[in-house]
Order: structure tokens, then sequence, then C-alpha cells
């Protein structure tokens, strides 16, 4: 990976707000082609990667996930006119909601502008959605994840029903389902029957790209 | 004395034994009930938030069935009736056909207070809620003076009616029929935690303390005497000078933001609660191991902590000497382990946390939905901490 | 109320002082007239803060 966009990625990964959006707005000036605006999305998706090392290890917090959620948004929002209108190829697709009886959504939309950066398409269906609501969706985008999020222990429990859809949809087979959220855990994954777990956004998008790599 | 009086005593005599970090005869037992309990008696969220018959008959059911030493007052159900004659943005209780929720919803409040007006809540806080906050919050006080005026003569007679009928009469029932006190005489917010619930926002305020750094410290030096004042003013309920206090964005913040946002007025709140006799239950949630040292420099022996997360024996070892602790019992044990394999972590938390006195046993977790809590499993730890929990 | 407290500085937070001042004919009320007065001014107070902060 080229250093010419080192600077990007440690300064999001510093959460140097200023640093991030200058950087970017100098590298906009020079007017880059796709492939080149293409680096700068990947520096940043490397710079939340040591967000996500960072949260880790201890030393960030879910305070400092945010705010790194919100610059990374900021800077990606600055590189859109030199993305192009189709896009930049996407590696995978996933639908996400949160879990039926949960209205909670800012860890999902952590994750979600994290997993953009790291080239996936999105397919949000936003806060307390029903079982059916993933299956259908699954059925019309084909999408590789299935995401489910939340943060009260009784989406512990909804979270195995939206799984069991998907069996009863014969649709679980086709797809990896990843569970998040503060409360979830290995011993949750097993019990709803889950492929993998994240409490960190960050390592969540990690395991989500090694799924769809060949 | 009634053999209930007596019962009562010896309860009030225990708990304010152990806050003194002594050891009393055996170690107290309670939980936070909150919807809950009306699950418990087959009663839903809607049931017990409308009604203030279900919920007494629920509560005092907990009594009944669980022989805790003390209950928590049933403010965690919140007054149904007050929010749908308000018309609330943000709490709920049933969906649009009625259905009732599994435990109470609460939607964030994301735009109540734009960055922008930082100046006028700093100036003026109590202005600001009534004026700008109340109506952004509340459909029925977002209307012309009048109407707005009428909207709140309904809310007073509601609260008044909710605090003498449901909430009081609960406490009598519970302290005269069960011995059992009412474990907070009242409760309150973090001015910190206040700013974010009720004006900016989790994601707000987790960008301010970026963007607006002195703004956010300015909010908070201006909402501590409401929240002070909010604290001791509640109708005084209960033996206990506990002061039941929620602690929600301070885990969220690293170390070092902790301490420059969040800690000062937490500090100075807690002194001021102190000062006027009143102990502050703090509801430690999360994992507090990282700000141990910080509560280590609060007023010793004149606060209590429920907590959640973290290796146990470690907390009563660094901070069991300056805060009474409670709770610990995971709800995920209870719930997802055999009888045995539960009572028997409760013994090992008994031997962790129980030395010396300054521990009340309870779940980690409050109790809200349907499956929060297995009660037989419940039943089984509650009567272990009795027998093992015994001061030789 | 358990505790007495200063007054909150805010220009809604009503006072014993400035009623009277509004209407200096109640300055030698009854004794229960300043104190229902000021209960009703605390209660008013503990409604507005149940509902907005907790």
């Amino acid at each position: 990976m080229s250093e010419k966009f080192q600077h990007i990625t440690n300064a999001l990964a510093e959460l140097d707000e200023d640093a991030l959006i200058n950087g970017i707005e100098k590298a906009v000036e020079m007017q880059p082609g796709t492939e080149e605006a293409q680096e700068i999305v990947n520096a940043c998706a490397l710079g939340m990667e040591k967000v996500g090392d960072y949260f880790e290890e201890g030393e960030y917090f879910v305070g400092d996930l945010i705010y790194a959620a919100d610059i990374l948004n900021c800077g990606m929002e600055k590189l859109k006119p030199c993305i192009g209108a189709e896009g930049s190829a996407k590696i995978g697709k996933l639908v996400i909601g949160s879990a039926p009886g949960d209205l909670h959504d800012i860890g999902k939309n952590i994750f979600i502008s994290m997993m953009e950066a790291a080239g996936f398409e999105i397919y949000d269906l936003g806060v307390d959605v029903a079982p059916q609501k993933f299956v259908d969706k699954v059925k019309e985008v084909k999408p590789e994840i299935v995401g489910i999020s939340g943060l009260l222990t009784l989406s512990l429990e909804t979270m195995g029903d939206v799984i069991n859809a998907l069996k009863e949809a014969n649709l679980r087979e086709s797809v990896k389902v990843m569970i998040g959220g503060n409360p979830v855990s290995e011993a949750v994954k097993l019990r709803v029957g889950a492929d993998a777990h994240s409490t960190n956004a960050a390592t969540g998008v990690k395991q989500c790209k090694e799924w769809v790599v060949v | 004395m009634s053999d209930v009086q007596k019962l009562f005593k010896e309860r009030v005599d225990r708990i304010t034994t152990t806050i003194k970090i002594e050891e009393p005869d055996r170690v107290p037992i309670t939980s936070m009930f909150e919807t809950w309990a009306g699950h418990y008696s087959g009663y839903s969220v809607a049931d017990v938030a409308f009604n203030y018959d279900k919920l007494v008959d629920s509560f005092c059911k907990i009594a009944e069935d669980f022989e805790v030493d003390t209950l928590p007052p049933p403010l965690g159900v919140r007054c149904g009736r007050i929010y749908t004659a308000l018309g609330s943005n943000d709490f709920s209780f049933f969906n649009k056909e009625g259905v009732s929720h599994a435990s109470v919803q609460h939607v964030e409040c994301e735009n109540i207070m734009s960055v922008e007006e930082y100046p006028e809540l700093i100036k003026d806080p109590y202005k600001f809620i009534i004026e700008k906050q109340l109506p952004r919050r509340f459909k029925a006080l977002d209307q012309a003076p009048d109407k707005k005026a009428e909207a709140l003569g309904k809310a007073a007679f509601l609260y008044q009616d909710y605090f003498a009928n449901a909430v009081g009469r609960l406490g009598g029932i519970l302290e005269e029929k069960y011995g059992v006190p009412c474990l907070f005489k009242g409760s309150t917010e973090m001015p910190m935690d206040a700013l974010m619930d009720f004006f900016r926002g989790f994601k707000g305020v987790s960008l301010d303390i970026r963007r607006n750094k002195d703004q956010v410290l300015e909010a908070c030096e201006a909402l501590r005497p409401l929240m002070l004042r909010r604290a001791v003013q509640n109708a005084p309920t209960g033996p206990f000078p506990f002061i039941f206090i929620p602690l929600h964005i301070a885990t969220y913040l690293k170390p070092k933001d902790f301490e420059t946002f969040y800690f000062p007025s937490f500090k100075k709140l807690i002194e001021s609660l102190i000062d006027l006799d009143m102990t502050p239950a703090l509801f430690m949630e999360g994992n507090w191991e990282p700000y141990y040292d910080y509560i280590n420099e609060l007023p010793k022996k004149k606060v209590v902590g429920l907590i959640e997360h973290g290796d146990f024996k470690k907390a009563k070892d660094t901070i069991g000497k300056t805060i009474t602790l409670f709770g610990g019992m995971p709800i995920e044990v209870i719930n997802n382990s055999t009888k045995e394999e539960a009572v028997t972590y409760a013994k090992k938390l008994i031997d962790d946390l129980a030395p010396g006195g300054g521990y009340i046993f309870g779940c980690d977790k409050s109790l809200l939905a349907p499956n929060d809590i297995n009660p037989e499993n419940l039943k089984a730890v509650f009567k272990t901490v009795k027998e093992y929990g015994v001061y030789k | 109320m358990i505790v007495k407290l200063p007054a909150l500085e805010s220009e809604l937070f009503d006072t014993w002082e400035k009623h009277i001042e509004a209407n200096p004919e109640l300055t030698n009320s009854p004794v229960e007239a300043k104190e229902s007065f000021e209960q009703s001014r605390d209660d008013f107070f503990s409604m507005i803060m149940l509902i907005s902060t907790f």
C-alpha cells in the first residue's frame, strides 16, 4: 500500500480532525482520478482499522469510535465528487438492522460507516426490524453478510428469532450472520446460531472482509 | 412492636450497618426490580405503567415471593399517564396498535438542543428546559401559552396523584404489610449524563467534547444546581438516605476524557449530597475498573455503587473501603446455568465481596423484560445468600 | 421538601420575594401563605425536573 496517503491514515487513527480534513481537501484539490481516490478511501479504511486496534487495546473507548465515525463521514463527503457516480467496485453486500424490539442504532451506524469505507454495499433496515423484513431483504439483494445489532438484553433473544426466520426461509446457509452490540458474547453467538459476534466495530469489519475475500 | 415492625427494623439496621462498611448480621439482598415485576405477575408494561393497582400488586408480590430486604421505588416503570397526557416524543409503552412493549422504550434525544444553543442553556438552564427542551419533547407543551399552561396543570395533577396513589401507597403497604423498607429517598442524574440524555444525545455529546470543550464543562456546571435540587426535593420516602443516580456516559469515555469532562461535576454533586447527609447510590453500569482511582477520591464510606462488570475481587480490594458495593450477580448466570451453578457463583461472590461488610447482594442489571431473570433460580440464589451470607 | 436549598438562579424560578414585589399588598401575609407558595413552587420544580431529566 503506497505511503502517499499515510498521513491521512494516521490523522484518522489519532482522531486528528483538522489534519484529516486538511489532508483530504488537499488531495481532492489535486483532482485525483477514480483509482487514486479509491486509494484515499483505502487510507481511511486503514485508519479505522487502527482505531479498532486502539479500542481493542483499551486505549480508545466507545466515545472515540463515535467521533472516528463522524470525522470519517466528513472525510468521505469531501471525497464523493472524486469517486464517481457509480462509486467504486463493491467487495460485498451487507443487510443490517437493529434486532426486533431494539431502537438503538448508534453502534450499528458506526459499523455501517466503517463497512462503507471498507467497500461494502449497505442495506440498512433501520431499527426494531421484524424477522420477516430481514428475510425479504435477503431474498431481494442476496447479500453475503447479515448483521443484527442490539443493546438490550431482550435483543439477545430476538436476534435468535431473526436467524430462525432465515433458516425457515432456507436462506441461512447462503449468508454469514454477525451479531453486534454491547451485550453479545461467544456464548450468545452459539445460543442464537450466528457465525460471528462483535463488540468492536473495526474488528467486525475485519471479519466481514475475511468472509468476502475468496 | 409487631412482627412486621420487627422485620422492618431488622432490615433497616442490616442495611444501615452495611453501608458504614461494617459487618451486619448477614449480607442484605435486593435487586433493581422494574417492569419485570409486572411481567412476573402476568401484567404487561402498559398494565403497570397505567394501572396503579396492578403496579402496587406486582411489587407486593415481589416482596412476598422473593423476601427481599428492601425494594427500590417503582419509578423505573414510569408514570405512563403523564407521558400520554403530554404527548411524549421519546418515551413509549405500547405501539400504534396498542400492544404493550416488553420494556419501556426510549428513543435517543438527538435534536433537542442544537450545538448553537449552548450559551442559552448555560445562562439559564431551568428557563431553557421550560421554554425549549420540554416543548421539543412533549407535543402538548409545544402549543400556544394558554394550552401549554393547561398541559402543565394536567401534568402537575397527574404527578401529585402518582406520588400519592402509586409510589406513596406502595411504599406504605410494603412497610406495613411486608416490613420492606424503600431503598431510595430520591434520584437524580449527573450533569453530564443529563446533558447527554435530554439535550444533546450520545452522539452529540461525544462530538461536543472535541469541538465545544469549554461549553460542555460550563453546561455541566450550570446544570449541577438543578440536579442537586432534584435529588433532595423528591417526595421523601424510606428510612435510608440513598439518592439513586444512574451513570450513563462515563464508561464510554476514555479515562482522560472522563477526568476532564465527567469527573468535576460528578465529584461536586456527590460531595454536595453528602454534605446534606444523603448517600449517593451510583449505578455503575459497564466496567468501572479504568476509573477506580477516581472513585477512591470520593469521601470514604459515604457512597454506594451498583456494579455490573469487572473483577469483583479486584473491586473489593481497590474501592471496597471507599464505597459500599451492590449487585454483581450476573443475570446471564442466573438464567443460563443450572440452579447449582448459579448458587455456586453466588457463594463465590459472597466470599469475594462480603468480608468486612459494605456489600449488598443483587443482580448486576435492572430487571425489565419478561425473560430478564429466571425467578426460580433467583429465589434459590437469594435463599443461599441468606444462609451463606451470615457474618460469624 | 426534605432540605432547604437557596433559591435557584433562574428567570423562571419564582420566589416569595419576587411575588410580593409584584403584589405589595401581600407583604404581610400569614406565614402559611409564604410557606405554601414556596412549597407549590418546589412541587412544580420537582414535576418539571421529573419530566425533563428522568
